[in-house]
């Protein structure tokens, strides 16, 4: 069964910034509109390419969360406010096709010297991302992770900017995306985290007549 | 080597019975992985060959992996697994890897 065709804008038909740029390298050749089609078609017929691509899949669970998203508030505000909803969105586009490339090697200890073990920083963004999105009444922004996250042990900061639903507290937000980011990074990595920053950068609020 | 190809078949199936690995991706470039596009255009199929990479220069043997883990594992821990596996499969056989290198490419 297909599913229903949510306004996943692209940058690119809204004049918002092109990222089409970032593309090849985090997405394996493909775009975010091959993505999108791709689970239009509910991921039928199978794309090895797609399928074996980390970036790919990645991105693909961002949109998927995304298209989540439009279902509950885009329904709603799309109508209202069209061009900004088309912004924001491709800025989420935009940012998620920068940051699903695998970046630097984020090492893990292991006590055999002939092992090399090591997680991509693209999937610690994608799991940052993950976890942000998570949170109630938020929208994930960018990720950064600023530091020497390839040498073990050295302090790295976190920063995301967020997006808050409008009705929900700005400062229990931050605090909820914070601590779910922290959880995250301390069950899958070793990175010796010295602060998580949460930048607010936008409410998102129902015109008069709206329900939230 | 002779039988490279066989060993990278080998753990290719073992890594993706590790408890936590969800897929084992191609461990080669991503430049390999954008020519796949190409031939999933062409023939819809990019072929069976295994994704690990191993290699067995004079050295001695090096695996490189990129696997994805489940969201309900600890990415690190299953990394460990996965490369404990995989000296272990090779002490087996009587051979030690100068390199095991494991890579977790997506989480979730």
């Amino acid at each position: 069964m297909k599913r229903s065709k949510k306004p996943i804008t692209p940058a690119s038909a809204t004049g918002a910034a092109d990222y089409s740029g970032d593309e090849p390298e985090g997405l394996d050749g493909h775009t975010i509109e091959e993505l999108n089609d791709y689970l239009d078609d509910d991921r039928t017929p199978a794309r090895e390419s797609i399928d074996n691509s980390p970036g790919c899949q990645i991105a693909l669970a961002a949109l998927e969360r995304l298209r989540g998203l439009t279902l509950t508030l885009l329904d709603r505000d799309v109508l209202a406010e069209p061009a900004r909803d088309d912004t924001w969105v491709s800025s989420i586009l935009e940012n998620l096709s920068r940051e699903v490339h695998a970046g630097r090697d984020i090492p893990i200890r292991h006590d055999d010297t002939a092992a090399r073990l090591t997680i991509t920083e693209g999937a610690v963004r994608g799991l940052i991302r993950s976890a942000g999105d998570g949170v109630h009444g938020v929208v994930m922004g960018r990720c950064r992770l600023e530091g020497a996250v390839t040498e073990l042990g050295e302090p790295v900061t976190v920063n995301v900017d967020a997006a808050v639903i409008w009705g929900h507290p700005l400062p229990d937000a931050a605090d909820r995306v914070r601590r779910a980011v922290q959880a995250e990074l301390r069950r899958h990595t070793e990175l010796n985290l010295a602060a998580i920053d949460v930048t607010i950068h936008d409410v998102h609020a129902p015109r008069a007549g709206g329900t939230g | 080597m002779p039988g490279t190809d066989a060993l990278s078949a080998d753990l290719t199936t073992l890594v993706r019975s590790v408890s936590g690995v969800t897929t084992v991706y191609d461990a080669g470039s991503s430049i390999g992985r954008a020519l796949g596009k190409v031939a999933d255009l062409v023939s819809g199929r990019r072929g069976d060959t295994a994704p690990i990479l191993v290699k067995d220069p004079s050295a001695g043997i090096t695996v490189s992996v990129s696997i994805g883990v489940a969201d309900a594992a600890s990415a690190a821990e299953v990394c460990r697994r996965v490369h404990d596996a995989i000296a272990e499969h090779l002490a087996a056989r009587g051979e030690a890897a100068s390199e095991i290198a494991v890579q977790v490419s997506s989480i979730g």
